[in-house]
């Protein structure tokens, strides 16, 4: 819960590797949980 | 940007290093990942109820915040530091832009981190330290539902379980691990007792308080394992066992060193708190003549003596750039001392008490996973440490130990512990892991922006062609 660990990777709206623990959630953030390495998405636009 | 003081980190020592320095007139910059200061110690402090279950000790942090409000200096929260040259310049990331800021001195007040606590089962959902707990409860005013089991020593441990307990949701048992003899050891430091009774009266307290709580502490427990198949259900211990839903462990706190590392600053191994610091003089002064470090990362002492030495090192800054001379100094430094001694007359006694137990630093079982990142167990660091692995920076090429996300912050003082201990030498010789940049996740495209000074210039000087 301070940044530490890395256990808490998330992707949040769209970033992938985010340390979860250290972002406070706001209105409408897509958050969704990330198994494993990050995937490479093409870039959206 | 060019400033004269750069502090990385707002916990009490930065935080008190920054009012006195810009008290002092030094051109300084805080950077600090949270949004808000205090730190770890003091996290979330601005937002605090004066009744909150975190009790007084936390309190204690608002003036200091308050007092950082209301300097002079740019504070920069929310914003990761994730490289360091030992020239003096920052690299850092803020709102996913990165920057860079130079310094003409450098103050690393990054703090402590929690012991890893590699028992069996810890990398199962529902097995947290203590810590994390208590920063979700200082965050979020939250409380782990259902039965929640804590597990191993030091005075964290027993405040966490006052603050749950003040919070609506006691723990059903404390399951300490100070091997029995720690008693014994400690008790030689008796004289320590009178010059540290506010601390020991504070620690007693808290006993006290959880027993009239109806917590349960049962001392010498050992052999701690999580068991659950999807998430832990049971705590099993030699001659015990306990349904639970959480089980937070914790034995004791270290030095966060990733950045000190990463300067490739000197450091030291610490026979009596177990763990490396970085070689400091009595004014926080590192091997590098611009870097200073205050706080627990420079040893393990609390927030009380963090703030001291913090503000210990703010003056020695302004001596070093010129804004004040070596008698004022030593002068302004007399009572901050004074006080300082007070802080660490405990600690002699409270590290020999806190000790942790061998299987703390070498876990028995070699089915334990060590790295959590990597998945590598005990038994593979064994493996190829009997094979010929020399220490920690070799074994990441046998097995990708410490080459995970978190980079080794968690499996570096087990794998050391776990070398030494098969090549019969002791820690101090086998060294621990060098972290490299990025320190902290940045994305390609935040480093293709970054303005990197004198780099254009370098690059129109070079000849083409």
């Amino acid at each position: 819960m301070m940044g530490v660990c890395f256990d808490c990777l998330a992707e949040i709206d769209d970033v992938a590797n985010c340390q979860s623990c250290m972002i406070e959630v706001q209105e409408g953030m897509r958050i969704r949980r990330q198994i494993g390495a990050r995937q490479i998405h093409p870039a959206a636009g | 940007m060019t400033v004269e003081l750069a502090i990385i980190g707002a916990g009490p020592a930065g935080m008190a290093a920054a009012v006195l320095a810009a008290e002092l007139g030094l051109d300084t910059v805080l950077v600090d990942e949270q949004n808000s200061p205090g730190g770890q110690i003091y996290r979330a402090i601005e937002r605090a109820e004066p009744d909150t279950p975190l009790g007084p000790d936390y309190l204690a942090g608002r003036p200091l915040a308050a007092a950082l409000r209301a300097s002079r200096i740019d504070y920069r929260p929310a914003t990761a530091l994730w490289h360091i040259d030992p020239e003096g310049t920052l690299f850092l990331e803020h709102g996913g832009r990165a920057e860079t800021v130079t310094a003409r001195r450098i103050l690393i007040a990054t703090g402590a981190i929690e012991r890893p606590v590699p028992i069996p089962g810890w990398t199962l959902p529902g097995v947290m330290t203590a810590g994390a707990a208590q920063m979700l409860l200082k965050s979020a005013d939250l409380v782990p539902d259902g039965r929640v089991v804590l597990a191993g020593q030091g005075p964290l441990l027993y405040l966490v379980a006052a603050q749950l307990a003040r919070a609506g949701a006691p723990p059903v048992a404390i399951l300490e691990t100070a091997p029995l003899d720690n008693y014994l050891d400690a008790a030689r430091y008796f004289r320590r007792l009178w010059p540290g009774r506010r601390l020991l009266f504070r620690g007693l307290g808290l006993v006290s308080e959880i027993k009239g709580a109806g917590v349960p502490i049962r001392r010498g427990v050992r052999g701690i394992r999580a068991i659950g198949r999807r998430r832990v259900d049971r705590v099993v211990w030699e001659g015990g066992e306990l349904a639970a839903n959480y089980l937070l462990l914790h034995e004791g706190v270290i030095p966060s060193i990733q950045i000190s590392l990463a300067l490739q600053l000197r450091h030291e191994w610490d026979k009596i708190q177990l763990c490396w610091r970085p070689a400091l003089d009595s004014w926080g002064q590192t091997s590098l003549p611009n870097v200073a470090i205050a706080g627990d990362g420079g040893g393990i002492a609390g927030a009380e003596a963090a703030v001291l030495t913090g503000r210990l090192a703010a003056l020695d800054a302004a001596l070093w750039l010129g804004h004040i001379g070596a008698v004022e100094r030593d002068s302004r430094a007399r009572p901050i001392r004074a006080a300082l001694d007070r802080e660490r007359a405990l600690r002699p006694f409270l590290d020999r008490l806190y000790r942790p137990s061998r299987s703390v630093m070498v876990p028995a079982e070699d089915d334990i996973i060590v790295c959590r990142c990597e998945e590598v167990s005990v038994g593979q660091i064994r493996r190829a440490a009997r094979l010929g692995a020399t220490g920690p920076n070799q074994l990441k090429a046998f097995t990708r130990c410490g080459m995970g996300p978190c980079q080794g912050r968690v499996c570096g003082p087990l794998v050391a512990a776990i070398v030494a201990d098969i090549h019969g030498k002791p820690i101090a010789e086998i060294g621990t892991y060098r972290p490299r940049a990025p320190f902290k996740p940045i994305t390609i495209g935040a480093l293709a922006d970054l303005e990197i000074p004198g780099l254009a210039a370098a690059a129109e000087d070079e000849p083409t062609g």
